[in-house]
């Protein structure tokens, strides 16, 4: 907060030293031309000198100061967020999280984008009034005018700010949407008569709206600040002749569209603090709840579960340690979903028991799920296998590398994945999961599509990585392919299911 | 060297994509300088004013007035103007590249759409056409200005001191100078820190993106703890980067600051007559030299200002112009009539086919590993990827996953043509649709949401529907049945057998096929398509 204050303190610096040396400047010339002898002139050029490193020094310090607590800020908003999302599920999409991501900086930037801004003119604005109103009493009019004029502006354009990105955010919106389902349907273009692309006109319309108003609200204040200078030119009382001291005001509006252009522009920063503030304290989360289990798994049973809106009626089944659970069905049938609810990865209806204990909703400590998409964080291979077991010894990740016939990856461990790094194809990140799911040792595998991507050879040595880990554990696949030697105890066809939905028990085991 | 040739030739690029509104990116440089020069007088005005009434202490005379108030209202004028053209120019600008991208994507469609996730699509409207048009409109007409602006100032200084003019005209290289030096040792830091920076700015999204994964692991303390390191490590080098990049715009403040000091204090002495050298000067004319003197500097602090914008043009160049650039043939109109090509070839990644016989009515299974090709034949035949030799007539495609869109099953089937409920209801039976649909709530009107309630198998039957629907004669299928299971893929099979024996077809497929139903077949290996 101390820091806060003082780069603001010195933005303000900056911008009223700057302003400060103009004015005083052209008062010290006016002076010399008029100077009776005897005129003290080395003093003003000391302070004139002296303004003019103030102002140099403020800049720089205000920056580096800014932007240090700038990034500081940063860092806690986005480290508070982080920790708010323990436990919880986001909405899993690129915009969504680049959506985050732009909106903590956009809260974090509120002192370096907005306050600091306006803290030099309204600096700038109380130090002018009181002068004129000390030295040219006459001329404090024109400072009222200014001041009311500006005043006016900047809190009109401040409301108007907030309700223009609104509508850019609708319009940002609507055109997400609207471009998402063209594009997820492009396959289906060459079939269109009459195919509307995306166009996004009305999404730069209100973005160039946003711009507009701060450039319009500068161009009103630059005509009223010269129509006042005209009309101080016009009348200047005969008393003021020949007083130096008139220039305060005369460069005072002559400069004023110089130092208040870009406070006026700078309203947008703080629609877009409000608005990601707003978002982040309403983002919708999942949250779950956890539970461990205390008791050792020997039986899993799951009785009437179904999940809203997916086209499957309740399913009720029954499964040992030691055997594994096919549920077999084509993409798109809601096996993912019946997965994610056994998990508890998603809200369900029904009961899940464990050997005849009632589950509560929400995650069970030490159980694994395998995601379809199987995620590649950015960071070493180590960190990636790591993550389901931190105190594994290399020689556990080099065996579990083996396990998930990932041998060829071995020497890795400290190459870096991610879209910075080493990219892995679909097939190594299928194994990358089955890896974390051995070093997880986990008394129950949920696995999504492990086979999808892999050829018919990779796809049966991880049918047999996947057999000897169901010996003495509960594996439940999800997978429309089904290697001839996958060990199977259990099968439950989704696609009849889905197909024939009545509300019949479905029993199997 | 090699990055600073790309850098140019994306300059260029960009500079390309203006040619068609050149003629008001002219005119944006030139109310910029009416702009400027009306700035000029005004100040030459006022200062004449202010001469008058603290020097000879009369009112200004009615011409000064006159002067300040037609340069006044001229700036406003030529600022409102650039204004509205920069914005004008600038929807233009954006709707002329859209225009280009959706000719684009009209083209390529789904050879050129699955290329990369719907995100990036995305992006290309709402970042790096606005940012081309920024770099057009604001950044190239402010960098004429820098260069043009100052030249303006000095002759306008020239004639109330040329000492003035000279001294000025000695610093002004030299700010850019400085500014390059200081830039290039932040570069030079800054690349040093390169990897580790975007690194380490990544992380808090790709954290965020693995939510789920933390989860199952409860590994959300220890990733805590290492954001809030990685981010302690990322500010301080950031740290280390932007103080040295500071100084940069430091040093356009230091000159523009120290020329209204030095100028103040040495026209003041001069006006004393402690200072004698160059001209004498009067009040008018050191005030306006006073005023003129930051002018020098004020258009190359905007360009400052502004030079994201052309980071961010480059950065979106970068994603524009290969998509833009990339040659597609139009799409194919027409009936299919049969084709017989010799020495096919594709660009990107490269395909080659010695001979390809195509005629109507034929069945052709076409197989291969995965990756081999069979998607990129397709994608051909479709007329969707540039290929030596043009398809004529149209084709049908169905894919892997077929698409359900949240609307009304009619809409689903129809795709925005009309047909009667009585054909509609005739298809549907035809791909053994009818029960399931007259099942539905609201029959054909029945909307099928985010969560269809279909089958895979189910809704591969609805995307044959739509192709019975079309009455495209070329019919392809890449890998229909690949997301079944073996028993919905026997059903599935069938019924394109049953439905189709009367279309041309091309079928790739993993999964074995009847021999006897096809007279064709092609095999692709390695990128080369092989007739047996």
């Amino acid at each position: 907060m101390k820091s806060n204050l003082l780069a603001t303190l010195l933005a303000a610096i900056h911008v009223t030293a700057g302003l400060i040396l103009l004015i005083f400047s052209s008062w010290f010339i006016a002076a010399c031309a008029i100077a009776a002898p005897g005129f003290n002139y080395m003093l003003p050029a000391v302070v004139i000198r002296a303004l003019a490193l103030i102002r140099i020094a403020s800049g720089y310090g205000q920056m580096w100061l800014g932007h240090k607590q700038l990034l500081t800020r940063l860092a806690v908003t986005r480290l508070a967020l982080f920790q708010r999302l323990q436990n919880s599920r986001l909405p899993q999409q690129d915009a969504s999280t680049e959506a985050l991501v732009q909106h903590t900086e956009a809260v974090a930037a509120l002192w370096v984008a907005w306050i600091g801004q306006h803290a030099g003119v309204i600096l700038m604005m109380l130090i002018s009034q009181l002068t004129l109103l000390w030295l040219l009493p006459p001329m404090a009019v024109y400072g009222w005018a200014l001041l009311i004029g500006g005043t006016l502006s900047f809190g009109w354009v401040c409301i108007k700010a907030l309700r223009d990105s609104e509508e850019l955010l609708k319009q940002k919106q609507a055109f997400r949407h609207y471009s998402n389902s063209q594009l997820t349907s492009c396959s289906l273009w060459h079939l269109q008569t009459n195919l509307t692309l995306p166009d996004a006109s009305l999404m730069w319309q209100a973005q160039q709206a946003v711009q507009a108003r701060g450039d319009n609200a500068v161009w009103r204040l630059h005509l009223l600040s010269l129509m006042l200078l005209t009309s101080i030119l016009l009348q200047v009382p005969q008393a003021l002749f020949g007083q130096a001291t008139l220039l305060i005001p005369i460069m005072l509006l002559l400069s004023a569209r110089d130092w208040l252009a870009s406070p006026l522009r700078s309203q947008p920063a703080l629609a877009d603090y409000l608005n990601g503030k707003s978002q982040l304290t309403h983002l919708a989360v999942h949250k779950l709840t956890r539970q461990a289990l205390d008791i050792p798994l020997k039986e899993l049973n799951i009785h009437r579960l179904k999940v809203d809106n997916r086209p499957l009626p309740p399913v009720s089944l029954g499964i040992r340690q030691g055997q594994l659970l096919l549920l077999q069905g084509s993409s798109g049938s809601g096996k993912t979903s019946l997965l994610q609810a056994i998990y508890g990865f998603i809200p369900y209806h029904g009961e899940r028991m464990v050997n005849n204990q009632l589950l509560n909703q929400g995650l069970v400590d030490s159980w694994y799920f395998a995601e379809q998409q199987p995620t590649c964080l950015a960071g070493s291979l180590r960190d990636n296998l790591k993550i389901a077991n931190p105190q594994a010894s290399d020689e556990t990740l080099i065996e579990a590398l083996r396990r998930a016939n990932l041998s060829h990856l071995e020497d890795s461990l400290d190459s870096w994945l991610g879209d910075t790094g080493r990219r892995l194809s679909g097939g190594e990140l299928k194994r990358l999961n089955l890896a974390r799911a051995w070093l997880s040792d986990a008394p129950l595998w949920c696995l999504d599509e492990p086979f999808e991507g892999l050829d018919s050879h990779q796809q049966s040595l991880m049918a047999d990585s996947i057999n000897l880990a169901a010996k003495d554990r509960i594996v439940i696949l999800a997978s429309h392919l089904r290697p001839s030697n996958l060990n199977i105890n259990h099968k439950l066809d989704i696609d009849k299911l889905a197909e024939v939905d009545t509300s019949a028990k479905h029993k199997v085991g | 060297m090699t990055e600073h040739a790309a850098g140019l030739s994306m300059t260029k690029w960009l500079s390309q994509q203006g040619a068609a509104s050149r003629g008001a990116l002219h005119l944006l440089t030139i109310l910029g300088l009416a702009g400027f020069t009306c700035q000029l007088g005004l100040f030459w005005f006022v200062s004449l004013a202010v001469d008058d009434l603290i020097v000879n202490q009369q009112p200004p005379a009615p011409a000064t007035l006159q002067g300040v108030v037609l340069t006044a209202a001229l700036w406003l004028v030529f600022d409102y103007l650039k204004q509205q053209l920069t914005q004008r120019t600038h929807l233009q600008l954006c709707q002329g590249l859209q225009a280009q991208l959706h000719t684009q994507l009209l083209r390529g469609q789904l050879a050129l759409v699955r290329q990369k996730p719907n995100f990036y699509w995305q992006q290309l409207w709402s970042l790096h056409i606005p940012a081309t048009a920024d770099f057009l409109t604001r950044y190239q007409v402010q960098k004429q200005l820098a260069v043009l602006a100052p030249l303006l100032a000095l002759v306008c200084l020239w004639p109330t001191s040329w000492l003035i003019a000279l001294l000025m005209f000695v610093t002004l290289p030299v700010v850019p100078l400085f500014m390059y030096l200081v830039g290039s040792g932040a570069a030079t830091r800054h690349r040093r820190h390169f990897a580790a920076l975007t690194r380490l700015g990544s992380l808090f999204a790709d954290r965020l993106k693995a939510a789920d994964l933390l989860l199952v692991h409860q590994a959300h303390t220890s990733q805590q703890r290492l954001l809030k390191n990685a981010s302690d490590d990322l500010n301080q080098r950031t740290m280390n980067v932007v103080s040295l990049a500071f100084l940069s715009s430091s040093v356009l403040d230091f000159f523009a600051t120290l020329a209204v000091a030095l100028v103040a204090v040495f026209v003041g002495f001069n006006l004393l007559g402690e200072v004698q050298i160059g001209p004498e000067l009067s009040l008018q004319q050191g005030l306006f030299i006073l005023l003129v003197a930051p002018l020098c500097f004020s258009e190359l602090k905007t360009l400052g200002r502004l030079y994201h914008q052309k980071a961010a043009a480059e950065a979106g160049a970068a994603e524009l112009k290969p998509i833009l650039d990339m040659p597609l043939p139009p799409s194919p109109q027409g009936h299919f009539t049969g084709l017989e090509w010799l020495s096919v070839q594709s660009e990107h990644p490269r395909l080659h086919a010695k001979r390809l016989v195509l005629h109507p009515k034929d069945w052709v299974q076409l197989s291969g590993p995965s990756g081999s090709g069979k998607t990129l034949l397709l994608e051909c035949l479709l007329g969707q990827r540039p290929c030596s030799h043009k398809m004529q007539g149209q084709a049908v495609l169905l894919t892997q996953q077929a698409i359900i869109t949240p609307q009304s099953l009619r809409d689903n089937l129809c795709l925005g043509q009309t047909h009667n409920d009585e054909k509609l209801w005739d298809i549907l039976s035809q791909v053994e649709l009818h029960d399931w649909a007259s099942n539905l709530p609201q029959g054909l009107e029945t909307l099928m949401g985010e969560h269809p309630p279909l089958s895979g198998g189910q809704a591969q039957r609805v995307a044959l529907a739509r192709i019975l629907l079309s009455d495209a004669s070329l019919v392809l299928l890449d890998e229909p049945t690949a997301h079944l299971t073996d028993e919905q893929h026997q059903r599935l099979c069938q019924l394109l057998r049953q439905q189709l024996a009367e279309r041309t077809l091309v079928w790739a497929s993993h999964k074995p096929l009847p021999e006897a139903w096809f007279n064709r077949h092609w095999q692709t290996d390695n990128l080369e398509v092989i007739s047996r």
